[in-house]
């Protein structure tokens, strides 16, 4: 008798993801295929049993999570010696490093943000359209490793444990939304007094609710791979 | 200072699984909870588990398998002759390295 289809499949799914998590780092520990099974089956029993005692009827989603959240994370099931390097050092540390990668984007993205800001209001001021747009292509150039370096320490930061979700958030939506000004600067540049004014309004809030959208689809995907909350 | 302590956790693990079946068997779960009962011992699934899942590869654990009220079946570990072996041998070997440590730490080295 089992009670797994009381879990809707999102939910189930969320758990299936966990499970596969601690089976992959199990693989790579060279951990024996039946040895893997029976930890998997245990540790499910368990989210099974602590769901049971927290809820009344159906769990939901934030039940789960809350359920996940109290589980070791997949990367301490590796045996001492054969984990990742990084991951065994965490956890003998006993501390939560935070990801370099997300620091490094951060900084990336913080200087291109200035060079595009220089550049507009020296291109601005002094009606030079060429140097406005230098400024806003050095900027967009920038922010693409920085957008990269945050992804990366988006996953590094769900998989390892580890802190900075602010700065690789900030550092992913660099890059589209420099991109959204350099556009919305080639079109100011190309229109009249009136549509300039508009058209900045329509960019800043442009730009607001890109960044908006970006930190919450940025969340829902952390919240969806069981991140613990920070 | 934090990594001999966390050596020393993980080398009585398999100690206190052993002891914790004993009395008689017990699923997965229920085994990590009383050993999380004993402050100093610290321990959580992800130390636990492996032990279990090795000491039932080792045959000194039992497993039977019973349908749960929540979720899937639950896998019970009851202690093998050879796990209660393993058990009084790991016991003396523990109890001769305290009495030392103790006799070193307190000056009586006799």
């Amino acid at each position: 008798m089992t009670t797994t289809a009381e879990l809707s499949p999102a939910l189930q799914g969320l758990l299936d993801e966990r499970l596969d998590s601690i089976e992959r780092v199990l693989i790579r520990a060279g951990v024996s295929r039946g040895e893997r099974r029976d930890i998997v089956q245990d540790v499910e029993s368990q989210i099974y049993d602590e769901l049971g005692r927290q809820t009344e009827g159906e769990p939901t989603r934030r039940d789960v999570l809350a359920v996940l959240a109290k589980l070791d994370p997949p990367e301490s099931y590796a045996p001492e010696g054969l984990s990742p390097p990084a991951a065994k050092l965490d956890r003998i540390s006993g501390a939560v490093v935070t990801s370099s990668l997300a620091v490094v984007g951060a900084v990336m993205a913080g200087v291109a943000a200035k060079i595009t800001a220089l550049g507009v209001l020296f291109g601005l001021f002094n009606s030079e359209r060429e140097v406005l747009l230098i400024g806003l292509m050095l900027g967009v150039a920038l922010a693409l490793p920085a957008s990269v370096c945050g992804v990366i320490a988006c996953m590094q930061i769900v998989r390892l444990g580890r802190r900075g979700r602010g700065a690789a958030i900030f550092a992913v939506t660099s890059f589209p939304v420099l991109c959204t000004v350099l556009v919305a600067g080639y079109v100011i540049l190309n229109s009249d007094g009136l549509g300039t004014l508009v058209m900045i309004v329509t960019v800043l809030l442009a730009v607001t609710a890109l960044f908006l959208i970006a930190g919450r689809l940025i969340e829902a995907g952390l919240a969806r791979m069981g991140e613990r909350p920070s | 200072m934090d990594t001999w302590v966390t050596q020393i956790r993980r080398g009585v693990v398999e100690l206190g699984v052993l002891a914790t079946l004993r009395s008689g068997e017990a699923y997965g779960y229920e085994i990590v909870r009383r050993l999380a009962e004993a402050p100093a011992m610290e321990v959580s699934e992800s130390t636990v588990y492996p032990v279990l899942a090795r000491l039932a590869r080792d045959g000194a654990l039992g497993v039977r398998t019973e349908p749960s009220p929540q979720g899937p079946p639950r896998r019970y570990y009851r202690l093998t002759d050879a796990g209660r072996r393993r058990l009084e041998s790991m016991t003396q070997h523990w109890r001769t390295i305290r009495d030392s440590v103790e006799r070193i730490l307190t000056g009586d080295q006799r």
